[in-house]
């Protein structure tokens, strides 16, 4: 449970959103302080990324579609896991879903 | 490296198998194992435009066959025979996949390592 | 050369039907399961008469049929892994 614009939102034990259509920017923000991250441009890159993938395919993408998606979008340098892992370092798939407010990935690093 | 044939053999929505071969899919392909899928028979309806499964309380998985390419799994082969037995046309599915003869699919299932029927 | 493995009778399943329509002459079928019944009828008789054919022995004796389906090649289970590694592939239908 979040505790947002006196609202509360609904997530499951591990702090992911039970609804992704309670999910803003703003929330994102409040979730990503809770994972002890500042979100920057390059942050909302890929969260921005995961959520449009997720609305348009009702699922998570695997940690290899982010990189290449990522690699395409902002250069070969960026598109390797451990450019996302300086972003997210518990997990990119785990915490950038986390942030867009999806579901937990079933099978994910 | 190895080829991996996924083959939808049944309906969606009835059973979990389709939904589970695209698991199995995606899966493989994202640990770089070359995959190809094969529609035969009722699988056929896996790639049906205008599904709505979540009116009977179904996962909308159909959604997620639109990521195949992302997951470069570019090789979609469609029965022929099958596709003229439930008159279905190449404008009825969602996806660009090849309709090919019978033939042509057994000759892709003996280029493969191996052939997952589901 | 594929063995392909149908497990469910015709009149079950549209396995073995499918399965037909991909094979090549050089492969063998294996009955397995209910599968085993389809040799009772002569349409099927008929249709798997231009393959190699094999029949697991215990599925024919647990449903009574050795007798009925005599002209057919039994095997038990180590051959059926013999078989699954002579052959370059196998398809589970």
């Amino acid at each position: 449970m979040i505790e947002y614009n006196g609202q509360q939102i609904e997530t499951d034990h591990q702090g992911y959103l039970k609804v992704a259509k309670d999910w803003s920017p703003e929330l994102a923000l409040l979730i990503a302080q809770d994972e002890q991250i500042v979100l920057t441009d390059a942050h909302w890159e890929v969260i921005n990324f995961v959520r449009n993938f997720y609305l348009e395919f009702k699922t998570s993408p695997a940690i290899r579609v982010l990189v290449k998606a990522i690699g395409q979008k902002l250069g070969a340098d960026k598109g390797n896991s451990k450019y996302l892992y300086t972003l997210f370092p518990i997990g990119p798939a785990k915490q950038a879903t986390k942030i867009a407010g999806l579901p937990k990935p079933a099978k994910c690093i | 490296m190895k080829k991996l044939c996924i083959v939808f053999r049944q309906g969606p929505h009835g059973t979990a198998q389709g939904r589970e071969a695209l698991d199995l899919a995606l899966l493989s392909a994202s640990f770089e194992q070359e995959v190809s899928l094969v529609f035969t028979d009722e699988g056929l309806l896996n790639l049906l435009n205008h599904q709505s499964p979540e009116t009977i309380g179904a996962k909308d998985y159909i959604a997620t066959f639109g990521a195949l390419p992302l997951y470069d799994v570019d090789t979609i082969l469609v029965c022929k025979d099958s596709m003229k037995e439930l008159s279905l046309v190449e404008d009825d599915l969602k996806l660009a996949a090849e309709v090919c003869e019978p033939r042509m699919i057994a000759s892709h299932f003996s280029q493969v390592d191996e052939v997952l029927v589901f | 050369m594929i063995l392909h493995h149908i497990q469910s009778s015709p009149m079950q399943s549209s396995a073995l039907k499918t399965c037909l329509r991909y094979i090549d002459p050089s492969d063998t079928i294996l009955l397995s399961g209910n599968a085993v019944n389809c040799l009772l009828t002569q349409e099927w008789q008929q249709r798997l008469s231009p393959y190699k054919l094999m029949l697991l022995a215990d599925d024919v004796i647990a449903r009574g049929l050795q007798a009925r389906l005599s002209a057919y090649k039994h095997i038990d289970y180590s051959d059926f892994v013999e078989q699954t590694l002579t052959h370059k592939k196998v398809i589970s239908w």
